[in-house]
């Protein structure tokens, strides 16, 4: 163990190194930076939002709201300038539903990978590229099995090199140990609309902190992703105004 | 007025030791390939130390010098070389006539104010030009006559105070004003040899004597050019060139001969304050083919490093089908833009990293499968369009995105305008967010069950369930002026899986398909 006095020459020679902040003595390292989502119950669960420079999961099965969420969290970023990204190899990416939650399309870069092996390869270059607020790697309804095992310390190593928050968007955890937080959401009740004609308005999702390395895991909010919050309706944009 | 004119020496020698610097220092030689038996056209000092001399053939020639290496000159390196120089007198003034052959005249107008003297701006005029790759003699002079003769006729920078071009050319040979054969044969024969004698003849004698021809070598001579200086328009493009003697079949070689065109070409765009937009690069082949490409740079750049990597990348990418034997490359001048960035507001990416970053991407994924997204100026659903990928600084917007195309979209539809909110989140407090669409490419075809119209049963590749609750149908129809017209009804159906999914009927083939998922 260093001695507090040999404190400062060996963050001095690991600055010269070329290795800032690699490794920590003594001290604690210093606060992790948050990257607000945009929904105020949400945010206050993760102390802040989404911690920078780290993997954080979106886990849930399908109409669970996860993509939602994660598009949300795209709008947030681009719509304070950042600039972000989204690997999507199952090409499910659907433009107006991002124009609907306010995302500056002009401001995302959206890579369509041929494959999940493929779409990792992107993820380090984006990570590594620096710049990016998020990047969301989608992978789908059934991501590949087994990824390889060096990926993940390889993609955090990036993301905390560029402050980059790598968004995982997966029907189960994948990232294993490297994902600094885990947020489980679960489908409750898909809300419809009763009247002359029924029209399906969303889900009530219950949303749990499964995993979380930087503060305290099981704390749990309930979210909805709704058409009538908003400013466009989904079906307005998508099949016209007409109704049934 | 005043003029300067550049003169290079033995302009293809010049122009191929500037295509290939490691010439330099060498026995060479080159060689008029239009003649029968080509004779040699410019030699070099080394080769000159040999014995060698102009007009011998290569036989007689290497005979002299066993070492000489004799080379034809492409015409693409003598206009790469010609362009340059235009480019490097361009770099102080518009007015720039190209006269071919290393020659160019430039105006002089209005540049006093920026130099001292006519002798050093010659002399900042010599070292651009010497940036380039080129050694060039300069004149400067009245007329553009006189500016020629003065730099043919000295040995560097020759300035021709005004009114003293008469007293200056007096002594130069008759022979640089490239009278006719005839004409100069008389001359000889009269013992008139240099300007001055023929400036001294009264013109009426020389044109009863010699007929126009004479009056006008008479008036060239006195410095009166024909006709004025005639700018050339200014270049939309730079482009550089190299002939191979020997085919090249791998990349690293190529990339080696690349890094050389590209850093000459930095230096003319450089120079004229550009910076490098599109790369275009155009390789001959062995086989007699052509390939053609084009290289976006998403981040016009000078820096050699990141336009070599995006060459790279493309060509590793997309090989050549077969051995290089020429290569081309021209670029794009761009205008450098200053963009203030905000202190308050997160930087993006860096622009050059960026740019690698998104050609890297490219080659993995295809090029139209990397950029920003768009939506698409059409009804049609399933529609979605794709745009090059330039984020705006932060704190600036542009009005909506280039598109390159879209899918399943046609050109006239109506424009659907992104709404995107300008104020705080509705959902911000309330824990609510926009339902997203999970999109479903290609749709996936499923069979339906249907009671009273109303779908009942979905069975599909790895879908199957009993519809809980359904809403719609939406009927979506379009384009039917066109064969990809559509008419569809589209249900929002909830499985007994709990997912609710987006249903379409084709009422042309019947057929059903799922579109999307809720999520």
């Amino acid at each position: 163990m260093l001695a507090s006095t040999s404190q400062p020459s060996a963050v001095a020679r690991l600055a010269e190194l070329s290795l800032p902040g690699r490794v920590h003595v003594g001290a604690a390292s210093e606060a992790v930076r948050r990257l607000p989502i945009g929904v105020r119950p949400l945010d206050a669960v993760l102390n802040g939002g989404l911690p920078r420079g780290r993997i954080s999961e979106l886990i849930g099965p399908l109409s669970s709201g996860k993509t939602s969420l994660a598009l949300t969290l795209l709008a947030t970023a681009t719509r304070r300038g950042e600039v972000v990204a989204c690997i999507d190899p199952a090409e499910a990416l659907h433009p107006a539903s991002l124009a609907i939650a306010g995302t500056d399309l002009q401001r995302l870069l959206w890579v369509r990978p041929p494959s999940a092996t493929a779409a990792m390869r992107c993820a380090e270059l984006l990570l590594q590229a620096g710049g990016f607020a998020v990047v969301v790697l989608d992978l789908g309804v059934s991501p590949p099995r087994p990824l390889r095992g060096q990926v993940w310390p390889r993609l955090l190593h990036a993301a905390e090199q560029s402050h980059t928050a790598l968004i995982v968007v997966a029907p189960e955890r994948v990232a294993g140990s490297f994902a600094a937080v885990s947020l489980g959401l679960q489908r409750r009740t898909p809300l419809w609309r009763r009247g002359l004609w029924a029209l399906f308005d969303g889900f009530e999702t219950a949303t749990t902190v499964v995993r979380n390395k930087l503060g305290a895991p099981g704390k749990s909010t309930v979210i909805r992703a709704c058409e009538s919050c908003s400013w466009e309706p989904l079906h307005a944009r998508t099949l016209g105004s007409s109704n049934p | 007025m005043r003029l300067a004119c550049l003169y290079v020496p033995d302009f293809p020698l010049a122009a191929l030791l500037r295509a290939e610097p490691d010439l330099i220092g060498t026995p060479l030689a080159v060689v008029d390939e239009l003649r029968p038996r080509p004779r040699l056209k410019a030699i070099s000092a080394e080769a000159v130390r040999r014995g060698v001399t102009v007009d011998l053939t290569t036989a007689q020639a290497k005979a002299i010098a066993a070492d000489l290496v004799v080379r034809r000159v492409a015409p693409g390196v003598l206009r790469a070389a010609q362009a340059a120089l235009c480019d490097a007198a361009e770099s102080f003034t518009p007015r720039v006539e190209d006269a071919g052959d290393g020659i160019a005249y430039l105006d002089l107008e209005g540049l006093g104010a920026l130099f001292e003297s006519e002798s050093r701006l010659a002399n900042v005029l010599a070292q651009r030009v010497m940036r380039l790759g080129l050694e060039a003699r300069i004149g400067v002079a009245g007329s553009k006559v006189a500016a020629y003769l003065a730099a043919c006729h000295g040995g560097g920078i020759t300035v021709i105070p005004p009114g003293e071009e008469w007293h200056s050319l007096a002594p130069v040979p008759i022979r640089l004003l490239e009278p006719g054969p005839e004409l100069a044969a008389t001359l000889q024969r009269w013992g008139i040899r240099c300007i001055g004698d023929l400036v001294a003849l009264p013109t009426a004698a020389v044109g009863a004597r010699l007929g126009p021809e004479g009056v006008s070598l008479v008036r060239r001579a006195r410095g009166e050019d024909e006709r004025p200086l005639v700018p050339r328009p200014l270049p939309l493009q730079f482009e550089e060139g190299v002939e191979i003697e020997y085919g090249i079949e791998a990349l690293e070689p190529l990339l080696f001969v690349l890094r050389g065109l590209l850093d000459r070409l930095i230096t003319r765009l450089a120079l004229r304050g550009f910076i490098c937009g599109d790369l275009r690069l155009s390789l001959r082949l062995g086989n007699r083919g052509r390939d053609e490409r084009t290289i976006a740079v998403v981040a016009p750049s000078n820096e050699v490093k990141v336009l070599l990597a995006l060459v790279r990348l493309q060509l590793e990418t997309h090989p050549p089908i077969a051995a290089i034997e020429g290569v081309r490359i021209a670029a794009v001048g761009e205008r450098l833009r200053a963009a203030q960035l905000d202190l308050f507001r997160p930087n993006g990416p860096a622009p050059t990293r960026l740019a690698i970053t998104v050609a890297r991407l490219a080659a993995i994924c295809g090029a139209d499968r990397v950029g920003a997204p768009a939506v698409a100026d059409t009804y049609r659903p399933d529609a979605y369009g794709i745009a090059p990928f330039h984020p705006t600084p932060p704190g600036f917007e542009r009005k909506g995105p280039r598109v390159q195309g879209f899918k399943g979209s046609r050109a006239g539809d109506l424009f659907l305008e992104p709404s995107i909110p300008r104020t705080l989140e509705p959902w911000n407090s309330s824990g609510a967010i926009p339902l997203a669409l999970r999109a479903v490419r290609p749709p996936r075809a499923v069979e339906v069950f249907c009671e009273h119209d109303r779908p009942e049963f979905v069975r599909g590749d790895g879908l199957a369930g009993r519809v809980v609750h359904a809403a719609g149908p939406w009927r979506v129809h379009g384009e039917w002026w066109s064969e990809s017209g559509y008419a569809r009804d589209y249900y929002d159906a909830q499985l007994s899986d709990g997912c609710v999914y987006r249903l379409y009927c084709d009422l042309g083939t019947q057929n059903w398909f799922v579109d999307g998922v809720y999520d």
